[in-house]
């Protein structure tokens, strides 16, 4: 792993949620759910990438953990928009 | 340009085989996991279209810098463990142990909050039985919250091991590292999604 990739990816999560939390308390509409919820995937999908480390797992288990999370994320799209 | 350190990271990941992290057997437990909180979310993503006005009224009443804290909290905790693992497999069991002792210290944190929180809220007269609203957050969270003091305690146990040379060989303290961290991993995970539902979705 590069040098300092972890503290890149820590940075880059706790920016995205700060992203999103001002976005969810600062303005409203069905826009704002769409725009929550793909920074929720993103970043989920950074943590399994990189912290779970499942990028250098078997494809198997990354398309399992991933599909989970875009199922998540893709009901509370649907219920939600 | 690439630097000559990172070509050379980028040939050694093209060459090594694709590896589990961990136990197969932990990996299952995590995915049996993934499918209970997946059932849980869903119906509550669902409950929360479904009952909008309830919902709304319900989240007003929580506290939204503490969902901001926690969530800093677990990522936070999430780094330290997967820099744990990173120099456990570089060899340095100590910083293994110090890694999983801060990942630990990082879930105190979160489960505190979260106490603080449930404390505010039965003293306004919320609890599990006021409304739909109040059933799905108290129930969903003390559910992840169990996970994460599951997850402190296999960090805790593995890092007491290590720390006692209980792993014969640095390939056992690998397993056994990696196991730890990806069930850590997954509650972080699971709290990624449960955190906009309940904090930040208008």
């Amino acid at each position: 792993m590069k040098r300092c990739a972890l503290e890149i990816g820590l940075f880059g999560l706790l920016l995205l949620t700060v992203a999103a939390w001002l976005l969810g308390h600062n303005f409203a509409g069905s826009w704002v759910v769409g725009c929550v919820l793909a920074l929720t995937f993103v970043k989920g999908q950074w943590l399994i990438d990189q912290f779970m480390g499942l990028r250098r797992a078997p494809q198997w288990l990354r398309w399992i953990v991933s599909g989970w999370l875009l199922l998540v994320v893709g009901m509370t799209a649907l219920f939600n928009m | 340009m690439h630097s000559p350190e990172s070509v050379l990271d980028d040939t050694k990941s093209l060459e090594q085989p694709r590896q589990l992290p961990g136990d197969l057997a932990m990996w299952c437990f995590i995915l049996a996991e993934l499918l209970a909180f997946l059932l849980l979310l869903g119906s509550m993503a669902f409950a929360r279209g479904h009952w909008s006005e309830l919902f709304s009224a319900g989240i007003a009443t929580l506290h939204p810098e503490a969902g901001l804290i926690n969530t800093v909290f677990l990522l936070t905790g999430s780094y330290f463990a997967a820099n744990a693992v990173h120099q456990a497999q570089a060899g340095n069991r100590k910083a293994l142990v110090w890694g999983f002792i801060l990942a630990s210290a990082c879930g105190l944190l979160y489960v505190g909050v979260k106490v603080t929180e449930y404390s505010m809220l039965f003293a306004d007269g919320y609890n599990l039985r006021s409304s739909t609203f109040y059933f799905f957050y108290f129930f969903t969270t003390f559910f992840h919250m169990a996970h994460v003091l599951i997850g402190m305690l296999i960090l805790l146990v593995v890092a007491w091991r290590c720390h006692n040379g209980h792993y014969a060989n640095q390939e056992k303290a690998r397993m056994a590292s990696e196991s730890a961290a990806s069930y850590w991993h997954m509650v972080d995970l699971v709290w990624l999604v449960l955190f906009p539902l309940l904090y930040v979705l208008p």
